[in-house]
C-alpha cells in the first residue's frame, strides 16, 4: 500500500496572495531553491479573497490537496484579509470534516515575503502530506 | 417592564383575537401575517391594514410555504415599512429576520414581533396530499402539547420553538386549556399588548417549566438525529448518495431566507465554459452529469451561508426531489457555527461569524511549520 | 418513405463502437450512474464510460437542451459528439438555436418516437411495476398509466429534424435496434459505423400510428379540461391559488433561457412606500410576494410561443399546480394563431420576433 502510494503524484494547488505569498515564492526563486512540480501556484489579489467555492471546486475538478499562503497576521496588505482567510478555511475544513471528506487536504500557512525558504517547505511538505492520504476521492465521485 | 396576560380562546382563536384587538386598539397600522388563500386549503403571508382585517386570518398556518423572514426581505430590503407594522413569526422565522438584519437585508424599524410556542408544521407537499380540515384540528391539538405527529423533519428536532426573542411572545405549553398567555418581552411589546383587555399572569412558572423540559427533550432528539445523519451521508459515496436524487434546480436557494445575493453565485457565468472544456471535464470525471456541478453547489452554499442556518426547513418543503436539503444544512451549520461559538438570531448586536476576525485565533487551522528541513 | 435499418446492436454498443472509431468524440445520452441509483443526462469521452447509457429509460430529470445549452452556448464543440434526446428535448433545442442559445455545430443529433416519461415524483416511491407496465405499453403502442399528464397527451412524439431516428413504439427492449437516417449527416454517421451494410431495412409497425390516434384524444381531453378550469379571471387564480412564487418552473424551463429574468430583476422590488400605496388600495390585504399570476401570465406571453409542452415545469412544482399543461393549452393556442411549431422547421421565424403590417386584423378593435 505504501509502496503503491510512493508512485502516486498528487496534483496539488497552492494558492498565493499576490503580497506575500508571491513575494515568498519569488525570494525562493531568487535563492534557486526547488519546489515540486506538481505543486501548481495560483496568485490571487488577497488570501481573503479566495471564496471556499474556489477550494471545493478544485477538489472536485481534479486536485488532490489545496495549499494557502498569505501575508502573517497584521502584515496583510488589505489589513484584515488574512483573517477572513483563516474564518473562511476554517469553515471549509469543518465542512469536509463535517461530511467525511477530509479536511486535511486543505492547508493554511502564512508565508511572508523574504520567507522562500519557508515557501519551498510548504510546497514539499504538503506534497508528502498528500502522498501519503493517497488521491483524493472527491475527484472521483461520480454522479454529482 | 415584562407584562404577562391571559388571552382566552383556543389557541389559534386566541391569537387571532389578540391580534385583531391590538390592531384595532392602534397598536399597529398593518399586520404582517399569514391567511388563508382564496380557495381556502393553502396559506401565505399576507400585509394587511387596520381597519379591514380578512376573515381568512390565520396566523397559525399548519404549514410554511414560504418564510416570512424572506418576505420581511422582499418588503423591507430598499427600507423600513412606513408605519408600524405587527408581525407574526414563526421562531426559526424570527431568528432569520435577525440575521438578515445583520445583514441589511431587513430594515426592522417600525416593526413589532409576536411569535409563539411552535409545534411545527407538516411538509408543504404532505399537506396538499392530504385534507385540509384534518390536518389542521391535528395540528391545534399540538399547539397545546407541542408535539406535532408527521412534522417536517427540521421541526421535529427544533429544539428553539418558543418566541422568546419576539417583542410579544405567546405561550400554549404548560397554560390551562382555553387560554393562551401573552408575554411583552421588550418596551415595545408591552406598549401593545397593554392595549388589550386580560388579566395577568401571576405566575409563570407552568409554562417555563414545560417550554424546559420540552427544550431539553429536543436538544437531545437533534443531537442524536444529526448525529445519526451524518452517519448517513458521511464519505464521498454516501454523499453521492443523499444527492443522487439531486435535479440541481437550485429551488433551495431561492426560498432559503438566508440566501439573500441577487445574483447567486452559481447561477454566474463562472460556469460558463466553452464546449469543448466540458468534453474535458467528462473524460476526467469519467462522464458529467448534468446539470453539473451539483455537489459542489451544495458544498459552496453551505460554506456561504450555513453559519447562518436558522433551520427553518423551507428549502426542504420547496425541493421537488426529496432530498433532506434542511438536515443536511443543520448538521453542517452546527458544525460551522460550533467554531465560531455562534447561533444565529441569538441576539442582533452578535456579528456574523464571516464580518468580523480577531487577530488571535483559529491557530488550530494554520499547519504548523517546524522547520524541519532546516534540521537535516 | 423513409427507410429503416434493423441494427444489430443495442445503443450502448453503438455508443462504444462510435467512440472507439472517433466517428465521434463525445456522446451525451441519459445514463444511470452505476454506484447510486442517479440517472442524468451524461456527457461522456471514453468508450468505457457509456455503460449504463439508457436513453430509453422513462424519465426526464431535466429537459437536455438546457445542458446542451449551457455547453455550446459559449462556443461549439470542435468534433463531433452524439446526443440522444427526447423528440421535446429536441424540439426545446432547436428552438433555442433561433434563440442563439445553442450552437448546434458538430452537434449529431440522434432520437427516437417517445412514448413518454414517469412525473419525477414516481421515481422517489421507488418505480415498483412501473417498468413493466412501461413495456408492455411500448410495445403495443399505447399511453402506459401513469406517465406525465403531458406525455400521454403529446402528439409530436415522433422526432423532426434528427439525423438518427431509432424506432421505439412497438419494440421491447430485447429487440434490436431499428432506426431511420434521414440527414445527410446521419447517412454520414451510419456509414462511419458500417451501419448500413450490416443492417437490412424494414417496414414500419402500425403501433406508432395507434399511439398517435390515442394522444390525439388526450390532446383533446386535457385542452377541454384545462380550458374549463382557465375559463375567467376566477379560474386562473384558483388554478394558481396555492402558487409559492418559487419559479422552479421557469429555472427549469428549457425555452425560459434568460439569464436575468425579467420577473425577478429591480423591476419587481419595490420601495416601501409605493407597497404602502398598493395596501391602501387593496381590501384584502396584500398577498406576499405580489405579482404571482403577473409571472405566470407573463411568462405565458414571453415564451408561451415555444413551449414545447416537455412537461419539466410541472415536475418540479412542489404546489402541484398543472403548470406544463397550463402551457401547453394556451401555449397551443398562440403557436396556432401564428401557424407555429416550436422546434419544429428551422426556417419559421420565430412569431414575436417577426412582424407584419398585415395580420391579426381579427386581434384589432
Ligand atoms: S449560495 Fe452563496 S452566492 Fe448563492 S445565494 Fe446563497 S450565499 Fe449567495
Ligand atoms: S438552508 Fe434551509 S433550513 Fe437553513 S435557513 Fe436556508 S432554507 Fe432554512
Ligand atoms: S436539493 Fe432539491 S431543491 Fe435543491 S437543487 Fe437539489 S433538487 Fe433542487
Ligand atoms: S413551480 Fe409551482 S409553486 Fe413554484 S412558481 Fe411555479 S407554479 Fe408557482
Ligand atoms: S413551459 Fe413547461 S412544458 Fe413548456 S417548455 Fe417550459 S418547462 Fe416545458
Amino acid at each position: 500500500m505504501k509502496e503503491e502510494s510512493k508512485e502516486f503524484t498528487p496534483n496539488i494547488l497552492y494558492a498565493l496572495c499576490s503580497w506575500c505569498g508571491s513575494g515568498g515564492s519569488e525570494t525562493a526563486g531568487a535563492m534557486k531553491l526547488h519546489y515540486p512540480e506538481n505543486v501548481k501556484p495560483v496568485r490571487f489579489y488577497c488570501t481573503g479573497g479566495i471564496d471556499p467555492v474556489y477550494i471545493f471546486r478544485a477538489l472536485l475538478e481534479g486536485a488532490d490537496g489545496v495549499v494557502v499562503s498569505g501575508c502573517h497576521p497584521g502584515d496583510c496588505h488589505f489589513d484584515t484579509g488574512n483573517y477572513r482567510a483563516r474564518r473562511r478555511i476554517a469553515a471549509v475544513k469543518t465542512i469536509l470534516n463535517t461530511l467525511g471528506l477530509d479536511g486535511d487536504r486543505v492547508w493554511l500557512r502564512w508565508v511572508g515575503h523574504g520567507e522562500g525558504k519557508r515557501f519551498v517547505d510548504t510546497a514539499s511538505e504538503f506534497d508528502e502530506h498528500i502522498q501519503e492520504k493517497g488521491p483524493s476521492p472527491l475527484k472521483g465521485i461520480r454522479g454529482v | 417592564m415584562k407584562i404577562a396576560k391571559k388571552i382566552p380562546g383556543r389557541n389559534r382563536e386566541a391569537l387571532r383575537g389578540l391580534l385583531e384587538s391590538m390592531v384595532e386598539k392602534g397598536a399597529a397600522e398593518s399586520l404582517f401575517a399569514a391567511a388563508a388563500n382564496k380557495r381556502g386549503d393553502s396559506f401565505s403571508y399576507f400585509l394587511m391594514k387596520r381597519g379591514s382585517l380578512p376573515d381568512t386570518l390565520e396566523p397559525l398556518p399548519p404549514i410554511m410555504s414560504r418564510s416570512a423572514a424572506g418576505m420581511l426581505t422582499y418588503l423591507t430590503r430598499k427600507g423600513p415599512l412606513p408605519g408600524k407594522t405587527l408581525v407574526v413569526l414563526r421562531p426559526c422565522e424570527l431568528r432569520a429576520v435577525t440575521e438578515l438584519r445583520k445583514l441589511n437585508q431587513i430594515h426592522a424599524d417600525n416593526l413589532v414581533t409576536v411569535s409563539f410556542d411552535c409545534p411545527g408544521v407538516f411538509p408543504l407537499k404532505d399537506f396538499f396530499k392530504g385534507k385540509a380540515a384534518v390536518l389542521i384540528e391535528q395540528h391545534e391539538k399540538a399547539l397545546s402539547d407541542g408535539t406535532l405527529a408527521g412534522a417536517r423533519n427540521v421541526c421535529a428536532i427544533c429544539a428553539e420553538f418558543t418566541g422568546e426573542g419576539a417583542d410579544i411572545e405567546l405561550g400554549f405549553l404548560g397554560v390551562p386549556e382555553g387560554e393562551c398567555w401573552a408575554v411583552a418581552n421588550t418596551e415595545a411589546g408591552a406598549q401593545c399588548l397593554g392595549l388589550v383587555e386580560g388579566e395577568d399572569v401571576g405566575d409563570l412558572s407552568s409554562r417555563d417549566e414545560a417550554v424546559q423540559a420540552a427544550k431539553e427533550r429536543r436538544a437531545v432528539e437533534r443531537k442524536q438525529r444529526l448525529l445519526a445523519f451524518q452517519q448517513e451521508v458521511g464519505g464521498p459515496e454516501n454523499i453521492a448518495k443523499v444527492l443522487e436524487n439531486c435535479l440541481n434546480c437550485h429551488n433551495c436557494m431561492r426560498v432559503c431566507p438566508i440566501c439573500f445575493c441577487q445574483e447567486c453565485y452559481f447561477e454566474s457565468s463562472a460556469f460558463r465554459a466553452e464546449a469543448d472544456r466540458f468534453l474535458a471535464r467528462a473524460g476526467r470525471k469519467k462522464g458529467l452529469s448534468m446539470p453539473a456541478d451539483t455537489l459542489l453547489f451544495h458544498l459552496g452554499r453551505m460554506s456561504h451561508m450555513s453559519v447562518s442556518c436558522v433551520s427553518c426547513g423551507a428549502c426542504e418543503d420547496a425541493c421537488p426531489a426529496d432530498v433532506p436539503v434542511s438536515l443536511f444544512f443543520s448538521l453542517v451549520g452546527r458544525s460551522t457555527q460550533g467554531i465560531f461559538d455562534y447561533v444565529p438570531g441569538r441576539d442582533v448586536s452578535e456579528p456574523v461569524p464571516y464580518l468580523h476576525y480577531e487577530r488571535e485565533e483559529f491557530q488550530e487551522m494554520e499547519a504548523p511549520y517546524l522547520e524541519k528541513r532546516g534540521q537535516d | 418513405m423513409e427507410r429503416i435499418y434493423e441494427i444489430q446492436m443495442g445503443i450502448e454498443e453503438l455508443a462504444r463502437r462510435a467512440l472507439e472509431t472517433g466517428t465521434v468524440g463525445g456522446v451525451a445520452a441519459l445514463l444511470e450512474v452505476p454506484e447510486t441509483n442517479k440517472i442524468a443526462f451524461t456527457l461522456v469521452r471514453a468508450p468505457e464510460d457509456v455503460k449504463g447509457l439508457a436513453p430509453f429509460s422513462p424519465w426526464m430529470l431535466e429537459n437536455a437542451a438546457r445542458s446542451i445549452s449551457q455547453m455550446t452556448r459559449e462556443a461549439a464543440f470542435t468534433q463531433p459528439v452524439a446526443v440522444i434526446l427526447r423528440p421535446c428535448e429536441l424540439r426545446a433545442l432547436r428552438e433555442l438555436v433561433k434563440l442563439k442559445q445553442v450552437n448546434m455545430t458538430n452537434l449529431i443529433l440522434i432520437s427516437f418516437d417517445c412514448p413518454g416519461v414517469f412525473p419525477i415524483g414516481s421515481r422517489l416511491n421507488g418505480n415498483g411495476d412501473l417498468p413493466a407496465a412501461y413495456e408492455k405499453a411500448v410495445l403495443e403502442g399505447t399511453n402506459c398509466p401513469g406517465i406525465r399528464q403531458v406525455c400521454s397527451a403529446c402528439e409530436e412524439f415522433v422526432p423532426r429534424g434528427a439525423d438518427m431516428v431509432i424506432s421505439l413504439v412497438g419494440r421491447s427492449p430485447t429487440d434490436t435496434l431499428r432506426a431511420a437516417f434521414p440527414t445527410e449527416a446521419g447517412q454520414k454517421f451510419a456509414e462511419a459505423l458500417g451501419l448500413l451494410a450490416e443492417g437490412r431495412e424494414v417496414e414500419a409497425g402500425e403501433e406508432r400510428d395507434r399511439l398517435a390516434g390515442i394522444r390525439a384524444d388526450e390532446h383533446n381531453a386535457l385542452s377541454a379540461r384545462i380550458q374549463g378550469s382557465l375559463k375567467d379571471l376566477d379560474g386562473l387564480v384558483s388554478v394558481f391559488d396555492r402558487c409559492i412564487s418559487c419559479h422552479a418552473c421557469r429555472y427549469v424551463c428549457p425555452v425560459c433561457y434568460c439569464k436575468d429574468c425579467f420577473f425577478e430583476s429591480p423591476a419587481f422590488s419595490y420601495y416601501p412606500h409605493s407597497l404602502h400605496k398598493r395596501l391602501e388600495q387593496s381590501a384584502a390585504g396584500l398577498r406576499l410576494p405580489l405579482d404571482r399570476l403577473l409571472f405566470h401570465l407573463g411568462r405565458l406571453t414571453h415564451m408561451g410561443a415555444s413551449c414545447v409542452a416537455c412537461g419539466m415545469c410541472e415536475d418540479v412544482c412542489v404546489a402541484g399546480i398543472p403548470v406544463s399543461q397550463i402551457f401547453k393549452t394556451v401555449g397551443g393556442d398562440i403557436q396556432q394563431m401564428f401557424d407555429y411549431l416550436p422546434g419544429g422547421s428551422p426556417d419559421d421565424p420565430l412569431p414575436l420576433l417577426t412582424y407584419r403590417e398585415d395580420e391579426l386584423k381579427e386581434m384589432e378593435d
